[in-house]
């Protein structure tokens, strides 16, 4: 099946010592979210090789493995688990978007929707991902996604109300592994088309936008999806309407272009970075602004366009970008860039639009592995085939 | 040679000499395998390391258990590591996916008792297939079914079961 590859699997397994054994073992006593490992999680195993078995089992069969027993249920929503996987070389990379979810009704004057599609990048699965709730309404539009850093959460963050039009502050947390939501603390202020990126640290940071009044914002905050709270940043150096965020190493975003209140639409090269507490001017780094998409792969700044040359790393020394790869093959314009993953395993996801739209839809995805695989393309089913506002990956 | 003072043995493989140690199972069966198939196990390369006579004793691996490692091992320890993407490392990695895949055709008391010892021994790979082996056991069962496989009880409370009924299906699900 042509449908289906690995792209991420990279991780190999790799047997601890003892020492780490016993540690992990004590760390299985402290998970967080309940669910004692006294018993036998399969009779006739010590628990410590058990988990290794459960670890290995695909995400698809988590919910059944959740109603066993206490033991297995604590097992698989621990973090232990999560990291057990990933040592393992058994954790999907599932990719996030925010898209415009193809019309309903009779497609005559009606507004446009937006939906979150989850990708499953280890088995080419492609979901459209149920709201919380009726009452909720549908994702609000151009809303903006983001992975807390935890291996865990997606939050989708603002975007405007369908019905009114207007910019909500509405903030909903996905569970990923559970598949669960909850309504996250609001966004302190209605702002539209902001940057909005995981720190990596457990924070999901919004900076720029424009307020109610068309101003473009230098303002940014951030929200930690733990402790469910938003807190102010410094502002930024300069206002960035519609600028584009990524996680920068340690925890942090890198603020890159947008434009001001007087220059609508004249995307800066400039870009700024919020670590320990201060935006740090990081000068001229956004190339060819319009057509580039920034994505934080293996805690390194990527840039992609089509063409030669497309893919590039900057390299913070001599302050320059670096060829990695060409474009996307086939690759009309870049929609949207995100990193997937992490260590070895890493990958770099873009979704954009072909140039050769006669033989299927207009958008089509690509995935290539950040140690210089070949680009492989990822297929995107016709329900699927609309305009990403916004994306985000989880390592589950 | 100092560090393989438990090297009970010379014998002879694919033309050259190689070194060979005796390991002796829980009911005191005794197995001379090649040194490198027996290095697979990081447990006895400590314990050739460390020296000694008259064999290595693994008291926690019977010999039916034993022999089955041994098998792996030897498979495994087998292979030179060839060019990457030449043809005849393609049909290596062919050969040994069979190997495993008939390796593992086993019932779950012996499985369990390879992963027992894969992870007393330190084989990093018979571990990872045999957790493997078991995870595709429970991939595609039922919660019912995965605890009747293993013999588990159900301990939630008819409430608890109540809940769990409502839980949302995960994304993937």
């Amino acid at each position: 099946v042509e449908d289906l590859y690995a792209a991420t699997q990279g991780a190999r397994y790799c047997y601890s010592s003892k020492d780490k054994q016993q540690e992990r073992a004590m760390a299985m006593g402290a998970e967080e979210d309940g669910g004692g490992q006294e018993g036998e999680l399969i009779p006739g195993l010590p628990d410590d090789v058990a988990m290794e078995c459960l670890a290995r089992v695909p995400s698809r069969s988590h919910r059944r493995m959740r109603r066993v027993c206490r033991g297995w249920r604590g097992a698989v929503g621990s973090a232990e688990f999560r990291r057990r996987r990933r040592t393992a070389g058994a954790a999907e990379d599932i990719v996030f978007l925010v898209q415009s979810a193809p019309a309903g009704g009779d497609g005559k004057g009606s507004t446009p929707e937006c939906a979150l599609a989850a990708l499953n990048l280890t088995t080419g699965e492609w979901r459209r991902v149920k709201g919380p709730a009726e009452a909720w309404g549908p994702v609000p539009l151009f809303a903006q996604c983001a992975a807390a850093g935890d291996g865990r959460h997606v939050a989708v963050v603002g975007g405007w109300d369908p019905d009114t039009l207007r910019p909500t502050s509405d903030v909903r947390v996905l569970d990923v592994p559970a598949g669960t939501w909850r309504r996250g603390r609001q966004m302190p202020d209605n702002r539209s088309f902001f940057g909005c990126a995981g720190g990596g640290d457990g924070n999901v940071y919004v900076a720029g936008g424009h307020d109610e009044s068309k101003n473009a914002l230098r303002s940014a905050l951030a929200y930690s999806v733990a402790d469910d709270a938003w807190r102010a940043l410094p502002d930024m150096s300069e206002e960035r309407d519609e600028p584009q965020l990524v996680a920068t190493p340690g925890g942090g975003v890198l603020a890159a272009s947008g434009y001001p209140t007087e220059a609508q639409g004249a995307f800066k090269k400039t870009a700024e970075r919020f670590a320990a507490g201060a935006w740090t001017d990081e000068g001229d780094v956004v190339p060819d602004t319009a057509e580039t998409c920034l994505a934080s792969v293996q805690g390194k700044l990527w840039a992609v366009r089509a063409g030669k040359g497309g893919v590039r790393e900057w390299d913070g020394v001599p302050r320059a970008w670096r060829d990695v790869a060409a474009g996307p093959p086939g690759v009309e314009a870049c929609v949207k860039a995100v990193g997937v993953g992490d260590g070895d395993g890493a990958a770099l996801f873009v979704f954009g639009t072909v140039a050769d739209a006669a033989e299927g839809g207009k958008y089509s995805a690509w995935v290539m592995e950040a140690g210089g695989a070949p680009w492989k393309r990822v297929p995107v089913p016709s329900r699927f085939s609309g305009f990403v506002y916004s994306a985000a990956a989880v390592r589950i | 040679m100092a560090a393989a003072d438990s090297c009970d043995g010379i014998s002879t493989s694919g033309g050259g000499w190689e070194k060979t140690v005796t390991l002796v199972s829980s009911d005191d069966a005794r197995f001379e395998v090649r040194e490198a198939a027996a290095s697979l196990s990081q447990t006895v390369r400590r314990m050739i390391r460390a020296g000694g006579d008259g064999g290595i004793p693994l008291p926690k691996v019977d010999a039916r258990t034993l022999s089955t490692v041994l098998e792996y091992c030897n498979k495994h320890a087998a292979v030179p590591a060839p060019a990457p993407e030449s043809s005849s490392a393609e049909a290596a990695a062919v050969d040994l996916e069979w190997f495993d895949k008939e390796l593992m055709h086993v019932d779950l008391a012996t499985l369990c008792s390879l992963i027992r010892a894969a992870d007393y021994l330190e084989v990093a790979g018979l571990l990872d297939l045999t957790c493997k082996t078991v995870a595709d056991m429970i991939k595609s069962k039922t919660a019912e079914e995965i605890r009747q496989m293993f013999g588990i009880q159900n301990d939630f409370t008819p409430e608890e079961e109540e809940q769990l009924s409502r839980e949302n299906a995960g994304v993937f699900e």
